[in-house]
């Protein structure tokens, strides 16, 4: 044995334990900070939130310690090893072993012998022992009742802070382990070919969206063994009988595999074993029809004669591509029960794969004349396009019709076709002017003439008058039967109530006006032509002025029914498009006149429309305040935002957030609380004395 | 240096040692006491309640303390606390153990009462009502899901009461508002309102689509719609207006109103006189209403935000009676209670034109009218939870601490400077160190490790 | 229309609404709204006005009538405006008959207007002859009246069974026939005096049905 290896294993030994107590001091110091920290925020002097922050500060502090202390650490050399061994040694030191050391660690002569024999009278490792326990036990107590203190004292900080300001969300973090059967899996999506879209792997998604009809492979880590302890079930999310379907898992070597195809609805994907459950949630796209725009010709029309080329333009759009397009003519022959129909094709165009067209405009022509069409047949042009989905009995997609007729000849008279000719001029009718400039005249004239002859003339223009105030009074009232002589029946005690009263000859309007357009007994009056209905009563004042031979107390009613009869040709006039023959009931006459009598029947109760807001606002509130465990709680959510695409867009996509929220570790809460407002369950209602509440506006 | 001296630096720095580690002794069962509390109470008489949850740290002061009776325990508080810390201090203040028992208002509050009311409509509903005299704080409602609403001030315009209506709420149903928590636990309690509605009116379209609104909020309704003197299209089964069967009568023709609707009301019944059913005989005995006016409907205002002027209505001129709603200054919706029961007149005749002709939303809102016209006939509550509430004290707990501890101590002197307490209880009881003390603990504690460091090393020894 | 302080009714009275749209032959038949306002009165007492309406599909007014009658020959292809006005009638609540003056499955008003309606409210399906409607108020033990017409040598020559309707939350939206009834009861009816058996008791049931569901 020499000396010099137990001294410098002994050298080595003091440095040990002083890099453990500085290291143990270090940490010591930084739980010190931390536990400071903890109770700074606890008292509220420190505003950091977030213990991470605590943790980060007492690390510095150790390391800043821990390397000061070794920077200023006294290195145990074998000199020094050598003093320690020294002191340790049982008696007085003769320092024999320091000097032996200082010369250089001589194998030979006294000063070794010495030295040796020094070393040996020393229990080296008993002192190391010892020293070791002087060194690191302080440190060492320090460092567990710092820690126990911090922990303490982290624990009241965030009951505290529970109790304070309670986090209305819990972050919802996953659990680091979590290595299993269906973490990670990995998903494939291949479109329909017709789609000519590439297969995208999505790796370890929890939701997809994809297009209908895409084929879907869940893959995973298979454990070994001839099983596959794995279930599969899809069903749909929105469907009320929402049975789920057991899908097959495979073997691929390794891997298990599951495939499904998405569909045009929600589904979801669940996953188990007996330890483990996972989900995924399936957002199906349907292939929408093309949307197709027709746009020329831009009205409908009606053509005198079946000659001539209507251009025919359309635009249409598809989200994947469209395969043909074609405008449809049908054309309709016949009237009363006889109709025939044909259909035409005219300009079908085609787009082939593999090239998707998802964007054209089609044009055509259609030849009227080669059509064979005849006065009264009807056109109805429309495009329509389909895409390449493969379900042939898919709808298509289809533009607003436009209709073309071929006028008949005889049907020149209806406004149908054109604004409505006016009617045939009944010539033997004298207008009102001329009336009334021969009134005048036969005024200035009737000094000149003799009673019996100015009687005579003064009476003819009352025939005049008559029949003119007779034609009038057809067009004062616009009766819903057709009848429309204003002196039809009226008389007192007819049972007639149009709104108007017969007194003498003049007709004048009852006082109460209400009810001229809905009475129920007779013809209701639609309307009343005011200006006429004047007109009227000034023609029957002149007329009996003119019987009675007063052509000049004639001439101030006439020239009245002349001024009314100019304001109803300034009036606004409608044409109308024709009246079907219109029968009246007579309600009265009629009234439980039946052979036959009903009978006591029952009327089922209709169910009460869900009230989604509220119920989803329900399960929100039941997975927070309940005990969901992380994963199923991040289900629950995507369930939830894929139930509400359709109808609640901005809950969804509150919902897709707080889903993001938490995949990244984040709080939910504002996402949470904005899903909620989204849903508004919460109205505030104007406060009354009632307490049962207000109906609201 | 001599020997004696050396002994006396180490007796010295055995003593900075000792004190040190006992200094350090002491933080540490102060932190494990503040640790296990939670939050230490407050040996000092000034007890402060920081959040409504503190009635452990009451108990601890209350069971522990070795007050007299002449001392006096003021308490300044920042929160209106809970019903029990306020019914223990209620004891605590009448039973004289802690002596005179007196609190200063540092809340901000200033009274406020909340009721929450399980609605009788089938679908469920909360309705609450916040009472506050004038305030320009901001009012929060919450519950366990978070904010659900904030008003921003009680202005003149909405006077002193604030009530919403929950199609949904969660647990821990509270208003925050100046400080102070109000807070009414929403009962679980089973709804046993009955949820059958019977409509006396004639075939047409206001009473089909009146059934058709009330079924889809959920009510059952009952009817006779008489097609002939004596075929009938039956809906149910009862005919017959009964307090037992039918949570409210809608009546909305004039005619064959059945004269036991009037015993039925009386009885506790509530009913509701729509459209032409106001102008019924009996509605005019019950609701003392007046005026044979009819208003016409305003041309195109069932697409505006004010659907309801789109209907020709019948116009009131009424009296003894409370107006839900009105329009141009004229009530078109009246409340009464006659004997034990309610009635609703509404003066809005062909209410089905708000849904067929209205805007997208005029089905939903033409239902929601007919449910809330029924909901305000409901003469009895749904469910009488704050009858059944523990801490009844709850809906206006500024009140109740007043009640159970007087008026509250002026919260500053004269001179502006916070009150002290005139008398501070001396004995410890428990942990007597709050934790206030522990950094002046640590403190002292590294200080005497420092010097006595500082000692040692001044000596030469490592 | 008429109101009395001492409880008189006054109730708005039943207005037969016939829908006018821009294709085709709306007004193929026009008897039949008096027809029926004339059975209802024969047969009940539910106020109705005594003559019906014409209204426009593309317009709004067609809103104010919750039963709407529909018929023609010719194809029908509704316009966006018509599209868009039905499609919001029948969401309110509104009640379509639509009723194929063909009496013909391979008619063009058969194939346009099933195509067009299933474009604004989904397929037609069969309804069951013992549907309420047959029973609210005229009990029809074997389902829709047979029409003379059904077998009048035009059209399908077909006796059809049954009713199609698209029906929703236990509410008719859409009836449709193919029965004819719009040549059965177009007559005047004052003729139905030379009848042994009235045809158009169906159409009691029907506004029943659509004044009570």
């Amino acid at each position: 044995m020499t000396s010099r290896p137990s001294v410098g294993f002994v050298a080595r030994q003091l440095r040990h334990i002083a890099r453990i107590r500085h290291g143990l001091m270090a940490v010591a110091s930084g739980m010190a900070v931390g536990v400071i920290a903890s109770l700074m925020h606890t008292m509220g002097w420190l505003a950091a939130p977030e213990s991470i922050w605590r943790v980060g500060a007492a690390a510095i502090v150790a390391a800043s310690v821990f390397a000061w202390l070794r920077i200023r650490a006294i290195g145990a050399t074998p000199l020094v090893a050598a003093l320690w061994i020294e002191e340790q040694s049982p008696g007085a030191p003769d320092f024999s072993l320091v000097t032996w050391v200082e010369e250089g660690c001589p194998s030979e002569g006294a000063l070794a012998r010495a030295a040796h024999a020094r070393l040996a009278a020393t229990d080296v490792m008993a002192a190391i022992r010892q020293l070791t326990y002087q060194q690191c036990a302080s440190p060492l107590v320090f460092l567990i009742g710092a820690l126990l203190l911090w922990w303490r004292a982290e624990s009241a900080s965030v009951s505290d802070a529970a109790s304070t300001t309670p986090r209305a969300m819990p972050v919802v973090v996953e659990p680091a382990d979590r290595k299993n059967v269906l973490h990670p899996w990995d998903i494939e999506v291949v479109p329909p070919s017709y789609a000519m879209r590439r297969a995208e792997r999505l790796g370890d998604a929890s939701s997809v969206r994809a297009l209908a009809g895409s084929r879907l492979v869940v893959s995973g880590a298979a454990p070994s063994g001839d099983t596959l302890p794995l279930t599969a079930t899809v069903r749909a999310i929105r469907s009320d009988s929402g049975q789920a379907v057991a899908l097959p898992v495979d073997r691929d070597g390794d891997r298990w595999l599951v495939r499904t195809t998405v569909q045009g609805i929600p589904l979801a994907m669940v996953f188990a074993n007996d330890t483990v459950r996972r989900q995924l949630v399936i957002e199906g796209v349907a292939d929408t029809v093309p949307r197709v725009t027709l746009q020329a010709p831009i009205r409908d029309s009606v053509f005198r004669t079946a000659n001539g080329t209507v251009p025919l333009a359309a635009a249409i759009t598809d989200d994947i591509g469209l395969a043909n397009a074609l405008f449809e003519v049908v054309i309709t022959s016949g009237e009363g029960e006889r109709f025939t129909v044909r259909t035409v094709a005219v300009g079908t165009q085609r787009w082939s794969m593999p090239a998707l067209t998802r964007r054209a405009t089609v044009r055509a022509s259609l030849d009227l004349a080669t059509l064979g069409l005849q006065p009264g047949d009807v056109l109805h042009v429309r495009a329509m396009a389909r895409d390449h989905h493969p379900d042939r009995d898919r709808d298509l997609g289809r533009s607003e019709t436009r209709a073309f007729r071929i006028a008949r000849p005889s049907e020149y008279d209806s406004v149908a076709v054109e604004p409505a000719p006016p009617p045939a001029v009944d010539t033997s009718l004298i207008s009102q002017r001329m009336l009334l400039l021969l009134t005048q005249k036969l005024d200035r004239r009737q000094r000149a003439m003799p009673r019996p002859e100015v009687i005579r003339e003064s009476q003819r223009l009352a025939r005049d008058q008559a029949r003119l105030r007779l034609a009038v009074g057809d067009v004062v009232f616009q009766r819903l039967s057709g009848e429309s002589s204003a002196e039809h029946a009226h008389s007192a005690g007819d049972g007639h109530d149009h709104g108007v009263e017969l007194q003498g000859g003049k007709l004048t309007l009852k006082s109460e006006g209400a009810g001229l357009l809905d009475e129920g007994n007779d013809a209701p009056v639609i309307a009343i032509n005011q200006p006429l209905l004047e007109a009227y009563n000034a023609m029957w004042d002149a007329g009996r002025a003119l019987e009675q031979g007063d052509p000049h107390a004639a001439i101030p009613p006439m020239q009245r029914a002349l001024e009314a009869i100019e304001r109803s040709r300034a009036a606004s006039r409608l044409y109308l498009r024709g009246r079907p023959p219109q029968v009246i009931v007579d309600i009265a006459k009629v009234r439980l006149t039946g052979r036959d009598t009903g009978s006591t029947a029952s009327r089922s109760a209709r169910g009460a429309l869900p009230a989604p807001a509220a119920a989803r606002d329900r399960r929100l509130m039941t997975w927070l305040t309940g005990s969901l465990a992380p994963a199923a709680f991040r289900d629950s959510l995507a369930l939830l935002r894929i139930e509400a695409l359709g109808d609640a867009p901005a809950f969804a996509s509150a919902l897709g957030s707080a889903i993001d929220a938490l995949a990244a570790g984040r709080d939910l809460t504002p996402s949470l609380v904005r899903a909620r407002r989204a849903l508004g369950v919460v109205q505030g209602v104007v406060p009354s004395q009632w307490t049962r509440g207000v109906p609201r506006q | 240096m001599t020997s004696l001296a050396w002994a006396g630096r180490r007796r010295f720095e055995l003593f900075c040692r000792l004190g040190a580690i006992v200094l350090l002794g002491i933080a540490a069962l102060t932190v494990w006491s503040h640790g296990r509390a939670g939050r230490t109470a407050s040996r000092s008489s000034v007890f402060t309640i920081a959040t409504p949850d503190s009635l452990r740290a009451l108990r601890d002061l209350v069971v522990r303390n070795e007050t007299r009776a002449q001392d006096t325990l003021v308490m300044p508080l920042r929160v209106i606390p809970s019903a029990p810390v306020r019914a223990a201090l209620g004891t605590l203040h009448q039973s004289g153990i802690a002596g005179t028992v007196t609190w200063q208002d540092a809340t901000g509050a200033r009274g406020a009462a909340l009721t929450v009311e399980l609605e009788g409509r089938p679908q469920g509903g909360v309705q609450l009502r916040l009472a506050q005299p004038d305030s320009t704080d901001l009012v929060v409602l919450r519950d366990a899901g978070g904010i659900l609403d904030s008003i921003d001030a009680f202005g003149s315009l909405h006077g002193r009461v604030r009530q919403w209506q929950l199609a949904s709420a969660g647990e821990g149903l509270a208003v925050r508002l100046s400080g102070a928590i109000l807070s009414a636990p929403l009962s679980r309690t089973r709804n046993d309102t009955v949820h059958r509605v019977l409509v006396i009116a004639s075939p047409g379209w206001e009473s089909k689509f009146v059934m058709a609104a009330l079924e889809e909020r959920g009510w059952r309704v009952e009817s006779r719609l008489a097609v002939t003197p004596k075929a009938a299209v039956m809906v149910g089964t009862s005919t017959a207006p009964d307090v037992t069967r039918h949570a409210a009568v809608v009546v909305l023709d004039s005619m064959n109103v059945p004269t036991a609707l009037a015993a039925y009301v009386r009885r506790g019944g509530g009913v509701v006189f729509s459209g032409d059913g106001v102008r019924s005989p009996l509605a005019r005995e019950l609701m003392t209403v007046a005026g044979d006016t009819r208003v016409p409907a305003v041309p195109g205002a069932l697409l505006t935000a004010t659907p309801l002027d789109g209907l020709e209505r019948w116009q009131f001129g009424a009296r003894d009676a409370i107006p839900l709603l009105r329009t141009a200054g004229r009530p078109t919706v009246l409340a009464v209670r006659i004997g034990t029961g309610r009635a609703i007149v509404s003066g809005y005749r062909n209410t089905w034109q708000w849904r067929m002709m209205g805007t997208d939303q005029g089905q939903a809102d033409h239902a929601d009218w007919w449910d809330a016209l029924v909901q305000a006939a409901l003469p009895i509550a749904a469910s009488p939870i704050n009858a059944a509430d523990p801490a009844p004290g709850d809906a206006a707990p500024y009140a109740d601490q007043v009640a159970q501890l007087g008026a509250p101590q002026p919260e500053q002197g004269p001179s502006g400077e916070l009150q002290r307490p005139h008398t501070v209880s001396a004995s410890a009881v428990g942990w007597p160190l709050s934790i206030r003390w522990l950094p002046w603990l640590v403190g002292l504690a590294f200080g005497a490790l420092l010097v006595e460091w500082a000692s040692r090393r001044l000596r030469g020894e490592p | 229309m008429s109101g009395d302080a001492r409880g008189v009714s006054i109730a708005e009275p039943f207005v037969f609404a016939t829908a006018q749209y821009e294709s085709g032959d709306w007004d193929s038949a026009p008897l039949v709204p008096a027809n029926v306002i004339d059975s209802i009165a024969r047969y009940t007492n539910l106020p109705v006005r005594p003559q019906g309406v014409i209204v426009p599909l593309a317009s709004d007014a067609a809103l104010q009538y919750p039963l709407l009658y529909l018929t023609g020959h010719l194809p029908v292809r509704f316009t966006a405006a018509e599209r868009q006005v039905l499609t919001r009638y029948l969401d309110r609540g509104g009640l379509l008959f639509v009723d194929d003056h063909n009496h013909d499955v391979d008619g063009a008003f058969h194939k346009t207007i099933r195509e067009e309606i299933r474009r604004v409210a989904g397929p037609l399906v069969p309804l069951a002859n013992t549907h309420e409607l047959y029973r609210c108020f005229f009990t029809f033990e074997n389902g829709p009246p047979t029409t003379s017409h059904e077998m009048n040598g035009w059209g399908d020559n077909l006796v059809h069974e049954q009713l199609d309707a698209i029906v929703r939350a236990g509410r008719i939206r859409v009836l449709y026939s193919n029965k004819d009834y719009s040549s059965e009861w177009s007559f005047h009816p004052d003729n139905k005096r030379f009848l042994s058996v009235d045809n158009t008791k169906f159409a009691v049931n029907l506004v029943v049905y659509a004044l009570t569901r």
